[in-house]
């Protein structure tokens, strides 16, 4: 499995883990992001029970576990927590930030130690040392209680499932077309996104942020102008396109 | 670091609890029979007294087994559980030996020590648990079967007086006399199966 850092300051690093060559094939390809400060780490969907062998031996290169404190999810999808029951063994101490909505499902991994920590609807902060980091809500998108991370020191969103697309595990990590890179989330986004409504709110909110990375779950991160590209397209994209628009007479 | 196994314990013990419901199902049929036949022989007259005698057996029989399966079972439940969470904890301990293998020579690996043989631990702690439980749950299935071998007595000395009633009384008794029979050969048969996939469970946690 890879890992790259792709933000580092004074006060804390971003990790992204992914692409791992060992991946059973049939299983879809996903990115988990780390934000590690001096004496905390936030890892953010630490993935399926599948990735865990390798989730855990990348992290002991970057911190010792115990210094996994935090854990968050944004929603209750198996590639996303479902190898919550591995991590409970590994990091009892830790809390796991996820949505309300989620809890009494999440728990069905297997969660005898960690800390569930509810997020509220309407999001919530988390101070690692010197770094605040904000759950930004995004319901609907594609879950009913979803929530991404942004960081307003790194300009970093971590935006789940929007963004996400899907291609070869050995892709590159940065979108380098955009035009291009469209045909590889259009579908995704259509199917997988039930709300033009959730959709239009979480781009007002989004917007307002000041982002230079997009990470999404699956993928490639957008930089720079491909955020606000990516804006723009999604802005216009009619989703939920599993159910056919009913004719107007 | 060790090699561990995943055995499934867990499911064997599912299967157990299963055959002691179904137990308890048919014990509660002998206990249904056993007032059938109760009424049958106040209609036979003093011609069935023997037989109404029998039936205040049958029905203590009935009881028995339907309280003694329904209290195995429950605990057959209950060592799947503590075999669900053993086959868990085995899956970690696996999953951190691949990612020590993954990691080796990584910074922090040895910060992983401490999860690994705390898991370890609570893995053994259930283990013995799972032990205990299992040598007592096969005490109660002895017991059990030791019951059931009345029902054969019983079934038998059930013709015998179902002779005595005569009549049209006599066919109806043999068939509630059969009825015991065979639900109690069905019982067996099930406990009988429960013990050797106990026996299993004995061989394969002599590691």
């Amino acid at each position: 499995m890879l890992t790259k850092q792709i933000f580092k300051n004074n006060s804390h690093q971003w990790l992204l883990f992914g692409r791992d060559p060992e991946k059973p094939e049939k299983i879809i390809d996903s990115n988990q992001y780390m934000v590690k400060t001096e004496t905390k780490a936030l890892l953010m969907d630490p993935g399926g029970i599948e990735l865990f062998p390798s989730m855990l031996a990348n992290v002991i290169k970057q911190v010792p576990v115990e210094q996994v404190t935090h854990l968050f999810a944004s929603h209750q999808d198996p590639d996303i927590i479902s190898s919550l029951g591995l991590w409970d063994q590994a990091l009892p101490e830790a809390q796991l930030h996820a949505p309300w909505l989620w809890e009494g499902f999440i728990r069905h991994f297997g969660m005898d130690n960690i800390d569930y920590v509810a997020i509220p609807d309407e999001g919530g902060e988390l101070q690692l040392d010197l770094v605040q980091l904000q759950f930004v809500p995004a319901h609907y998108l594609h879950a009913s209680g979803n929530f991404h991370v942004y960081d307003p020191q790194a300009r970093i969103l971590m935006s789940g499932d929007i963004g996400a697309a899907l291609e070869p595990a050995e892709a590159p990590l940065v979108v380098d077309d955009f035009q291009d890179h469209i045909r590889k989330m259009q579908m995704f986004h259509q199917r997988w996104m039930p709300s033009n409504r959730a959709k239009d709110d979480w781009i007002e909110r989004v917007s307002k942020l000041e982002i230079d990375m997009m990470c999404p779950q699956h993928g490639r991160i957008f930089e720079g102008d491909d955020v606000k590209r990516f804006l723009d397209w999604f802005s216009t994209l009619d989703v939920g396109t599993a159910i056919p628009r009913v004719q107007s007479a | 670091m060790p090699q561990t196994e995943q055995p499934n314990y867990f499911v064997i013990a599912a299967i157990v609890a299963a055959e002691l419901y179904q137990a308890m199902v048919v014990a509660r049929q002998i206990a249904l029979t056993a007032s059938n036949a109760r009424s049958l022989a106040i209609r036979a007259g003093q011609g069935a007294a023997g037989f109404r005698a029998i039936t205040d057996f049958i029905d203590d029989l009935a009881s028995v087994t339907v309280n003694a399966s329904k209290v195995i079972n429950n605990q057959a439940v209950a060592v799947s559980r503590i075999a669900s969470d053993t086959a868990r904890a085995e899956f970690a301990l696996v999953s951190f030996d691949n990612a020590f293998h993954k990691a080796s020579g990584a910074p922090y690996l040895s910060s992983l020590d401490a999860s690994y043989q705390r898991t370890q631990e609570y893995r053994d702690s259930l283990r013995e648990k799972f032990d205990k439980q299992v040598v007592n749950l096969n005490s109660r299935l002895e017991e059990l079967a030791r019951e059931l071998r009345t029902a054969m007595v019983l079934s038998a000395m059930s013709r015998v007086e179902a002779s005595q009633a005569g009549g049209q009384f006599e066919q109806p008794l043999n068939v509630i006399a059969q009825k015991v029979a065979d639900a109690a050969a069905e019982i067996q048969r099930r406990v009988k199966y429960s013990r050797q996939m106990f026996s299993h469970l004995g061989k394969g946690r002599a590691d």
